[in-house]
């Protein structure tokens, strides 16, 4: 069987039956890849959430062995931290405790940002689960509102930093957070023809379910269209790159705070 | 001051599972592929008052600005895009294809945890009954008025 019979029989094949990680097979090549790339954009975004995960999920494997390998070998650790107690260490990844008694008003605002950020994210999980949890179907409301707050505790938490003069964050920090704010400002204007916010004849709301659908699939490996639409697109794909980005928490030396 | 080591680790497992949990979640017993919702459309009308693609993305704004001129305005009578006039009735244009919430505007809903409390805290959900003349535009704004006129009718 020559490459281009099997690449025709793959381009035929159901692919709710075919495994994703045949799809590059089906690659016709009397069709030019641009072509194929348009007409195929949910399998090539289906890849890129995959290329994500598998990134996320790399680098806290890659993370975990640092941390296995500092506890066999403490004395090389440059940094010196100090035990703390379980509530401590807990208060200070949920809490930012340290951030309070260093900086009251970055404080304010990151931890507005976390809170809007964390219910934005259940909100979002009525896509990626199927059937949806009733837990889930119960942050709809709040995690709407937090959606409006998230591009304002963004916005302040910069003017914040600008206002103290002086490098807070590594260039990682700024990526991330320019990253959120595009996703959140793409999902604001996704939301406002829905809300009636903007003129009906001018724009169109969001497929949702058609964007549900396609999610669905993603997850059981097995994606569908992806829907027709711009904004939803810029959204989705800065999704990605959040998740590929995503910080995990740092350990730092004693006495030192994110806003000192 | 974060102590890090197997707390981290046990942390990092933690979030590593949670990020995870939408493969697991859809996955288990439903390998066969995704599963969009299927609403029942009517078997006798073809179209709806604006396209059915645009009734997709748009049904909720339509909805409210229905509401909104019925109950705020007065005005019972909507103009499509294709210059159709339509009235602009939950019960009686609506529900008059789409006769039972459950089979049409439920499928969706559910599938995406969607409330649709705003139609349903007024309206209720009852079969369709076809009754002469419910459909015309002129009439149910006619009717409207007469009932604004009268000033002993009044609203239950």
């Amino acid at each position: 069987m020559t490459l281009s019979t099997l690449a025709g029989k793959v381009n035929s094949i159901d692919s709710k039956r075919f495994p994703v990680i045949m799809y590059p097979l089906a690659y016709n090549r009397r069709v030019s890849l641009g072509k194929w790339c348009m007409n195929n954009t949910g399998l090539l975004f289906a890849v890129g959430a995959y290329i994500a995960y598998v990134i996320l999920a790399s680098r806290i494997l890659l993370r975990i062995l640092v941390e296995r390998e500092r506890i066999r070998h403490p004395e090389q650790d440059r940094l010196k931290t100090a035990p703390a107690s379980l509530f401590k260490e807990a208060g200070e990844v949920f809490f930012l405790f340290r951030l309070l008694s260093v900086n009251p008003r970055l404080w304010i605002g990151q931890s507005i940002f976390r809170l809007s950020f964390s219910l934005v994210i259940l909100k979002h999980l009525r896509y990626a689960l199927d059937p949806v949890p009733g837990w889930v179907a119960a942050f709809q409301q709040p995690g709407l509102w937090a959606g409006y707050v998230l591009p304002f505790s963004l916005f302040y938490i910069l003017a914040v930093k600008a206002e103290t003069g002086k490098r807070q964050g590594s260039r990682n920090d700024s990526a991330f957070f320019g990253i959120v704010l595009l996703a959140s400002l793409t999902g604001l204007l996704n939301h406002c023809p829905v809300k009636g916010l903007l003129p009906l004849d001018s724009t169109a709301g969001p497929d949702l379910v058609g964007m549900k659908a396609y999610l669905a699939g993603v997850f059981r490996f097995a994606p569908g269209p992806f829907p027709d639409d711009g904004l939803l697109t810029v959204h989705f794909i800065s999704a990605l790159v959040l998740l590929a980005c995503l910080p995990l928490f740092r350990r730092e030396p004693i006495g030192r705070g994110e806003g000192e | 001051m974060i102590m890090g080591g197997y707390r981290t680790i046990a942390g990092l497992l933690v979030f590593l599972a949670l990020v995870t949990y939408p493969f697991f979640h859809n996955s288990v017993g439903r390998i066969s592929g995704y599963t969009a919702p299927k609403p029942v459309f009517p078997k006798d009308e073809k179209e709806c008052i604006e396209p059915g693609k645009a009734m997709l993305r748009e049904h909720k704004k339509i909805l409210h600005q229905w509401m909104d001129s019925a109950v705020r305005d007065g005005v019972r009578i909507y103009k499509a895009k294709d210059l159709r006039s339509h009235v602009i009735s939950l019960e009686g244009t609506c529900m008059r294809c789409h006769g039972d919430k459950t089979l049409f505007c439920d499928r969706c809903h559910q599938y995406l945890a969607v409330s649709a409390q705003s139609c349903w805290n007024c309206h209720i959900n009852v079969p369709f009954v076809r009754i002469e003349g419910r459909g015309d535009p002129a009439r149910k704004q006619e009717e409207y008025q007469n009932t604004r006129r009268d000033p002993g009718m009044t609203f239950a």
